[in-house]
């Protein structure tokens, strides 16, 4: 889960831009200066997401519906992380990720609680832009957008941000790149069928046949352009899909991923085509729901064994690195999945690696003991520096992974998977 | 030796401190005419250039479009097909704050004062590569949420801790004649001084509110890019980044590319271009009154030629003995013209620091102009700029060196210990006469065939009339002479020897009087000119008013005219005149969309009618067959220009023009020229059916209506009907016939209001040079009359003397000043009109502003003989004659 990511996007966002020089690369003190003033905005209290649909009880998943937008919700995400192989073996990681945020909730006050079970009422007619155009809620007392005239088609509650990541793991270098828009007037949004989410020119969109997704990306001389198949069938997070998060009733959301999406395309770097192929993870997530007063950030795990398992696994972190909440999912080669067994958890971390740019010390790789599995699975990053210093600084890459299992029978088995930290640095803290 | 001189120079002006002055104060009221009206003008231009500035940001390029901007779908495009990122969507318009009572409680202090401000639309997410007024300067103080889910506006802090204006606070907007409550949900601190003045007039909101407030449908007013392209930008570019520089060498080409996906009716500028637009539009209004305060300087030099061949002459004694005394000839006129500089200086300071001053009277009413004509433009600070303090001093000295060269020449030729006698100098000066004659009549020539040459350009125009001015003011002294020549049997008759003997006096000291009577025939033949030619042409236009306004009443917004830089909504909908046609008591509906479109000649004002041939008859046409053009209008295949349109561009019935429309270019051929004095830059007609089918555009920007009784009782029923079927918050203006046409001639003589300040003026210098010349006069004919009272003649007797004198001065100044006056009139309407403007303006002249400026000049000339005449009279006579 790249999880709570989300719970700081809305205020944050609005910092980070109003923060952000116009060019990139002014980083460095500029960086830091604006972790800070997030910081001190990013603990949005929970006045803020009074109005919108929080995730409390399992509901019953609709597609292609559940792949579009649920503005109900403060946010969610569509997040794609992948492995890709050069023909002359050159490994690379991706990473492509579509937020959405609402800045306030739809007009109508719904009943808090669970949105709907259905899936259906929270869909309500919106299949493209998130935004509802034109029924944005206002004092009384104000003019009503769109009262002069017919409502502005730049009219919407909902923004997105994306970002963008690639790891040349045997050229050792990182690029990450990020963007914001508006979901509105055709600028951003996402839609279910046919399935669409994009900003920009960055999109993933299903093929004609909606057998495919066609992921498109391009910043400087970086560009991807990669097909992927449905691969494995669709993983429900948690109890049915409902994701729980903590203690708190509310404290969860609705979380499913496809693990492992055979993928080929090509990439462009600096003028080379690359033809790759590999595979890729996705992910989505979407709820209401903010960090527990103590937790400073979250460490996230999706891991694609060699023996054709996956495994997810999340924690959330206390100031003094201790596990506030843990859970994760285990899918079998065959599809089936189940959520982990945590009980005993240990999660070792290994060395540390420092940012240079930003100062912030992340562990270095992790070892992960789940003795109710009997597993332990060794995470070592194989590029250092996967931060993305965006707005949002967090580290996400690539990483291997070796395990002994005794699970399914033999000793060790290899893997590799994607690896996201939050929360090291002073400003991902809440508090 | 020179030590000497100075002293004795600073002696003379010592002992004559009111020659000084007056001379000084001539040189400071001309410079600061000219100072204020510059700054005025100057200060208009630069708010609207920083204005504009503050708005480009750091953009490089925008895509603009002609008519109702540019579609929404392509700034979607241009980022989603073609990856321009570095591209924002822009809307601009005006909008009125309505201040004063900002709570809403209803219980204000009746103050309801309304200001413009320049209302920006942006994309929040698009805006920090462009500006820094979000984010980077609002810091914290800014909801992100509001701004985009309400009608969030954001402006500067200092504008708002002016106001009293809050985070959170509500504020009414008065847009297109509707009340909008907008809440303000972010204050920026301006970085600069300059970022500060820009900041002063601007509101920023979310280009979704923006679109709603302004009705803009699915148009935004333009795109705004950052696309390096020239050598500059570049070089730029690669000094701030040499990692980057490949990616500037990329610019022409993307700009390529953009330009080939631009939709129909859009174009690529720079943002420069609006400034030097706006400069351009603007140039003959500008150059007219600079003109205008040059004739102030002009008069004033005249009064520094007075007052320093006075000193010369007075001096004579004195420079006799000096050359006496080793000082070469050279070293006198190098005195007299130091002395003359030193007046220029001082005076040129004076002047620009009144002229400050000055320019802050005049500017609102310059803005006003050009708001009224021209483009929205809000001066909230007045400055002059260096360029103009640096050209008033310059001025100032030589104005007051050319006027002293004359007096300098003078004091060259005196002869060591000759002390010239008055009566030499008068007689040289009848000697001159002749030659000064000449002089003036070939000037006037000269002025002539500068005006007459084909094709020329205002300044030569200019130069023509100054020209003509100078010739004549030189003519004065000689038509003088046969004035008072024919003046003195009747005067003799009148009033006895002493009649005779004033009359006389004139021509006898026609040294001092000659200029005198110059200056202040100048003065008021500037008066009488000015006067005829804003008569003339506000006659002019009343007529055309009275003929054009056929519809009883007419429904708009307030403020319909278009700005050609911002995005005006269309005030009615289809739907609002159809309302408006079933009204009981309306016969006809004729409508209007004001439009500007691109063309092959630039962006145009387009007005697409709807006329029925009663309508029609509205419009005079100046060249083109009356039923032919009207005919080929009618069928879409020609449109009809105006007047200062055909002027301007230079076309001609017959000629062709293409207008670009969104379906492409179109050629039309012009049928018709017809009178127009609504707009100095000229309309194009164009049948409304042809312009909706061509430009998707159904808006209607006013409308005419005919009732079937236009008595008053009916025009004010139906009124009252149309607001109610309109809808009563609309607030549109709906007026009468003779109110638009009143409210037209307000805005006529509000634009005439700057040009009547600088009248004033001009008359103000002359005065002051009539009265430094009396004085002069006085003190120089001290002995004269102290040997006329010597001989018996009363204090009053004298005092008579000296105002018949003066009386008669005034009387020939003002005399002389109708046909030099007329002359300059007619050179105004004719010439320099036809060359601003292009319009045909019909000369009136009618005796009263005639008899009214003679009364002023010979009004100015007692009352600056006053005080000359009570020195004069209390001359005693032993007191007068002790140096003989």
């Amino acid at each position: 889960m790249t999880s709570r990511l989300s719970t700081l996007l809305a205020p944050l966002l609005a910092l980070a831009l109003a923060c952000s020089p116009p060019d990139r690369h002014a980083s460095g003190p500029a960086a830091a200066g604006r972790l800070s003033v997030s910081a001190s905005l990013g603990a949005s209290d929970s006045s803020d997401l009074e109005g919108f649909a929080t995730a409390i009880e399992p509901r019953t998943f609709i597609f292609p519906q559940d792949l579009g937008p649920h503005p109900a919700f403060k946010t969610e995400w569509w997040y794609w992380i992948g492995h890709l192989r050069a023909q002359d073996g050159r490994r690379f990681g991706y990473q492509l990720t579509f937020f959405r945020s609402a800045l306030a909730p739809p007009p109508t006050p719904r009943p808090k609680g669970e949105a709907s079970t259905t899936g259906a009422p929270s869909q309500r007619s919106e299949p493209d832009q998130s935004g509802a155009p034109g029924t944005p809620g206002a004092p009384a007392e104000l003019s009503e957008p769109g009262e002069l005239s017919e409502p502005s088609s730049w009219r919407t509650r909902q923004l997105y941000m994306a970002h963008f990541a690639l790891t040349d793991v045997d050229g050792a270098d990182f690029r990450s790149f990020e963007r914001f828009s508006r979901g509105a007037a055709g600028l951003s949004g996402a839609r279910s069928d046919p399935f669409r989410v994009w900003l920009d020119d960055w999109s993933v969109q299903a093929t004609e046949s909606g057998e495919q997704w066609l992921l498109r990306a391009a910043e400087g001389s970086i560009q991807i352009e990669l097909t992927l198949e449905p691969g494995k069938p669709r993983v429900l997070h948690g109890d049915r899909g409902l994701s729980r998060k903590g203690e708190a009733s509310g404290a969860a959301s609705y979380y499913y991923s496809r693990t492992r999406m055979p993928t080929r395309g090509h990439l462009i770097l600096g003028g080379e085509v690359l033809d790759v192929e590999g595979s890729s993870w996705f992910d989505r997530e979407w709820s209401t729901s903010l960090l527990a007063p103590d937790e400073v950030g979250w460490d996230w795990l999706g891991a694609q064994l060699d023996d054709g398992r996956e495994l997810m696994f999340f924690r959330l972190r206390r100031r003094d690195g201790t596990s506030a909440w843990v859970d994760g999912t285990l899918i079998e080669a065959d599809g089936g999945s189940r959520a982990l067994a945590t009980q005993g958890v240990e999660f070792t971390r290994r060395n540390s690696w420092t940012s240079p740019e930003t100062g912030i010390t992340y562990p270095a790789g992790f070892r992960l003991e789940l003795p109710a599995e009997q597993l332990s699975l060794e995470v070592v990053p194989l590029v250092p520096d996967q931060e993305l210093r965006l707005s949002f600084v967090y580290w996400e890459g690539v990483v291997a992974i070796s395990c002994s299992c005794s699970g399914s029978g033999s000793g060790s088995v290899a893997g590799r998977g994607f690896l996201e930290m939050t929360g090291y640095g002073e400003r991902a803290s809440l508090r | 030796m020179k030590r000497l001189l100075v002293k004795s120079v600073l002696a003379h002006f010592r002992t004559h401190p009111l020659q000084a002055v007056l001379a000084v104060v001539g040189v400071a009221l001309g410079v600061a005419v000219f100072v204020g009206i510059e700054g005025a003008n100057g200060s208009a231009l630069r708010a609207f250039e920083i204005s504009a500035r503050a708005i480009a940001g750091r953009t490089t390029h925008q895509i603009i479009g002609e008519s109702a901007g540019v579609p929404e779908s392509f700034y979607r495009d241009l980022r989603l097909k073609h990856g321009v990122r570095r591209s924002a969507p822009v809307i601009e318009g005006f909008v009125s704050l309505r201040s004063g009572d900002g709570d809403g409680d209803g219980n204000g202090d009746g103050k309801d004062r309304q200001d413009r401000f320049r209302l920006l639309g942006v994309d929040f997410f698009a805006e920090s590569a462009f500006r820094d007024q979000l984010g980077k300067r609002t810091g914290t103080l800014f909801d992100l949420t509001g701004f985009m889910t309400r009608s969030g506006v954001v402006l500067s802090a200092p504008v708002a801790t002016a106001r009293s204006i809050g985070l959170g606070h509500g504020i009414d907007l008065v847009i297109a004649g509707r009340l909008k409550r907008v809440e303000v949900v972010g204050l920026f601190e301006p970085g600069n001084d300059f970022e500060r003045q820009a900041a002063a007039d601007l509101l920023i909101c979310d280009i979704a509110t923006a679109q709603e407030l302004l009705g803009l449908g699915d148009r935004i007013s333009r795109i705004d890019l950052i696309v390096p392209l020239s050598e500059h930008d570049r070089y730029a570019e690669e000094a701030g980044n040499r990692n980057h520089a490949a990616s500037g060498a990329a610019g022409p080409e993307a700009l390529d590319a953009i330009r080939a996906a631009l939709p129909a009716g859009t174009k690529i500028v720079r943002p420069e271009q609006r400034s030097a637009a706006a400069e351009q539009m603007t140039r003959a209004f500008r150059l007219n009154l600079r003109a205008l305060s040059l004739l102030a300087l002009l008069c004033g030099a005249f009064l520094i030629y007075n007052t320093m061949t006075f000193s010369v002459v007075q001096r004579r004694p004195l420079l006799g003995t000096l050359r006496a005394l080793g000082a070469t000839s050279r070293e006198l006129f190098a005195i007299v013209l130091t002395e003359a500089a030193v007046v220029g200086l001082l005076g040129a300071l004076i002047g620009l620091v009144s002229g400050g001053a000055l320019a802050r009277m005049l500017v609102s009413r310059v803005t006003q102009t050009v708001n009224d004509l021209y483009f929205t433009v809000n001066v909230r600070e007045v400055g002059v700029s260096t360029e103009v303090q640096v050209a008033g001093i310059i001025l100032g000295i030589g104005a007051a060196l050319l006027a002293a060269l004359g007096p300098a020449a003078e004091a060259l030729r005196t002869e060591p210990r000759s002390a010239l006698a008055r009566a030499e100098l008068e007689a040289r000066t009848r000697q001159a006469l002749p030659t000064m004659t000449v002089l003036g009549v070939l000037t006037v020539i000269a002025g002539a065939a500068c005006l007459s040459l084909p094709f020329t350009g205002l300044i030569s125009s200019f130069a023509g009339l100054f020209m003509i001015l100078v010739g004549m003011a030189c003519l004065t002294p000689a038509m003088t002479v046969v004035f008072m020549r024919l003046l003195t049997p009747a005067a003799e008759r009148l009033f006895g020897s002493l009649g005779r003997l004033s009359a006389r006096g004139v021509v006898a000291t026609l040294s001092r009087t000659g200029v005198a009577i110059a200056a202040l025939m100048m003065a008021i033949a500037v008066t009488i000119g000015v006067d005829v030619m804003i008569r003339s042409f506000r006659g002019t236009v009343d007529r055309w008013l009275s003929y054009s306004l056929l519809a009883d009443l007419y429904v708009s917004s307030p403020g319909a005219l278009t700005d050609r830089f911002t995005a005006s909504p269309p005030a009615l909908s289809v739907a609002d005149v159809e309302k408006l046609r079933a009204l009981p008591g309306v016969g006809q509906v004729t409508t209007v969309r004001a439009v500007v479109v691109g063309s092959d000649v630039g962006p145009i004002r387009l007005q697409a009618f709807a006329l029925n041939p009663f309508a029609q008859t509205a419009f005079r046409l100046k060249s083109g067959d009356q039923t032919e053009a009207w005919r080929a209008y009618d069928r879409g295949e020609a449109v009809l220009i105006s007047e200062p349109f055909s002027f301007r561009h230079d076309l001609d019935v017959g000629s062709s023009l293409i207008l670009e429309t969104p379906a492409g270019d179109r050629d039309f051929r012009i049928a018709g020229i017809y009178y127009d004095y609504a707009t100095e830059e000229g309309t194009v007609m164009l049948t409304q059916p042809v312009y909706r089918e061509l430009w998707g555009d159904f808006g209607v920007t006013a409308a005419g209506l005919y009732l079937e009784d236009s008595d008053f009782d009916s025009v004010k029923a139906v009124t009252r009907a149309a607001r109610t079927a309109l809808g009563e918050d609309r607030e549109l203006v709906i007026r009468s016939n003779k109110l638009l046409r009143d409210q037209s001639l307000r805005v006529f003589d509000r634009t005439f209001a700057v040009t009547g300040v600088l009248r004033m003026l001009a008359v103000l210098v002359a005065f002051v040079g009539i009265l430094a010349a009396l004085t002069a006069l006085q003190l120089e004919r001290e002995r004269e009359v102290g040997v006329l009272r010597a001989l018996g003649m009363t204090p009053i007797e004298v005092w008579a003397l000296v105002t018949s004198q003066t009386g008669l001065i005034g009387l020939v100044a003002g005399t002389l000043a109708i046909p030099v006056g007329l002359t300059m009139a007619a050179i105004m309407i004719h010439v320099i009109n036809r060359r601003s403007f292009g319009w045909s303006l019909e000369m009136t002249v009618s005796p009263a502003p005639l008899v009214a400026a003679v009364a002023l000049s010979i009004g100015a000339a007692l009352l600056a003989g006053v005080y000359p005449a009570y020195r004069m009279s209390r001359t005693s006579p032993a007191e007068a004659l002790r140096a003989e």
